[in-house]
């Protein structure tokens, strides 16, 4: 079974492939920002490059948020019509999740703007807390309430240095916890914040 | 601090936002008000050739965001005009907050985005060739910006 994964809801742009559930090949850097532009290109290139066909894949996995506005919707757009156009399934994933450090005790977090974060825990696989948008106050003492914890993310804007996982390598992983989407049609983007 | 400048062509409006751009560092804002024919584009080219960006600037009315990815920092052109009663709800503090520089024409209709510290420009038509610019800095922060080109 090949599975085509796809993330493009933060800084950076990856597109992976997944063969009997080992990661086969992948593409990841920095794009933020221009993943629309890039996306479509690198899924061409990376099935090329595995002399794969785009009818061959037997289904999609996708983060969808919280993160950025359009990347969150960039790399759900594309899931979604490929679901649609090939008839496969499509499995969702949160974005938080597949940015935490496996098997360690985590904090991930995101810029949200307007002094606030996106924020989840993980302790050894097991979440702490879920999927939040977090005031950055309110962050830092989360932070010092658990000082073990293993920071992820662009955390530049805390004036914080976080770690970078293998966000590929983690979907792979997680996308055996998760059933494919009943109606891939109505996969909605994962925002969280309030309406204007 | 509020200061205000005249100038008397385009070009030295040009360059004006020239001397200013080049004070500007990623995460910065600036907002510009003015009439249309005011010269609100004619400053942001300043401000993009100050980057070094080779794109022409054109008035993002229609598409209320244009990037510009060439230059020494991203610039980021937002033209809300278009979102006057509409939903505002589309990414945008991603840019205003991005990583480069953020220009918004028309910042009354994206005021619920504007809760961060600004430059805040008004330029008037006075006649002719002539425009008063009026900076309005609300902190040191920027208030060093405009400090000594006026």
């Amino acid at each position: 079974m090949i599975y085509l994964l796809l993330d493009s809801s933060n800084t950076y742009l990856s597109v992976g492939l997944v063969k009997n559930k080992q990661v086969m090949d992948k593409i990841s850097y920095p794009c933020f920002q221009r993943q629309s532009e890039y996306m479509v290109m690198e899924i061409s290139k990376l099935l090329k490059r595995n002399h794969l066909k785009m009818k061959q894949i037997n289904g999609v996995v996708v983060s969808i948020g919280p993160g950025s506005y359009t990347g969150i919707r960039i790399a759900l757009t594309i899931a979604k019509v490929m679901s649609y156009a090939l008839n496969i399934p499509l499995y969702p994933l949160s974005t938080l999740a597949i940015n935490q450090i496996i098997d360690h005790d985590s904090i991930v977090l995101f810029n949200a703007r307007s002094n606030r974060s996106y924020i989840a825990a993980f302790s050894k696989n097991k979440r702490l807390l879920k999927d939040q948008v977090m005031n950055n106050d309110e962050v830092k003492k989360y932070l010092v309430q658990h000082p073990k914890f293993l920071l992820v993310g662009d955390l530049e804007y805390l004036k914080l240095k976080g770690k970078k996982v293998d966000v590929i390598k983690n979907m792979s992983l997680l996308m055996n916890k998760v059933k494919p989407v009943k109606n891939p049609n109505l996969v909605k983007p994962v925002y969280l914040k309030e309406s204007y | 601090m509020k200061l205000h400048t005249i100038t008397h062509s385009k070009a030295e409006t040009v360059e004006l936002a020239k001397k200013i751009g080049a004070r500007l560092i990623k995460g910065d804002i600036l907002t510009l008000s003015g009439d249309l024919g005011a010269g609100k584009t004619t400053f942001v080219t300043g401000v993009a050739k100050s980057l070094k960006i080779k794109d022409e600037v054109i008035s993002p009315t229609f598409n209320i965001l244009k990037c510009y990815f060439d230059g020494k920092l991203p610039l980021y052109h937002i033209d809300a005009y278009r979102l006057k009663d509409a939903n505002k709800d589309i990414g945008l503090e991603e840019y205003i907050e991005g990583n480069g520089i953020a220009i918004v024409e028309w910042p009354i209709y994206i005021k619920e985005l504007l809760n961060v510290p600004h430059l805040a420009i008004t330029i008037k038509n006075k006649g002719g060739n002539l425009r008063e610019l009026t900076f309005k800095a609300p902190n040191q922060y920027y208030a060093k910006k405009i400090r000594g080109i006026l």
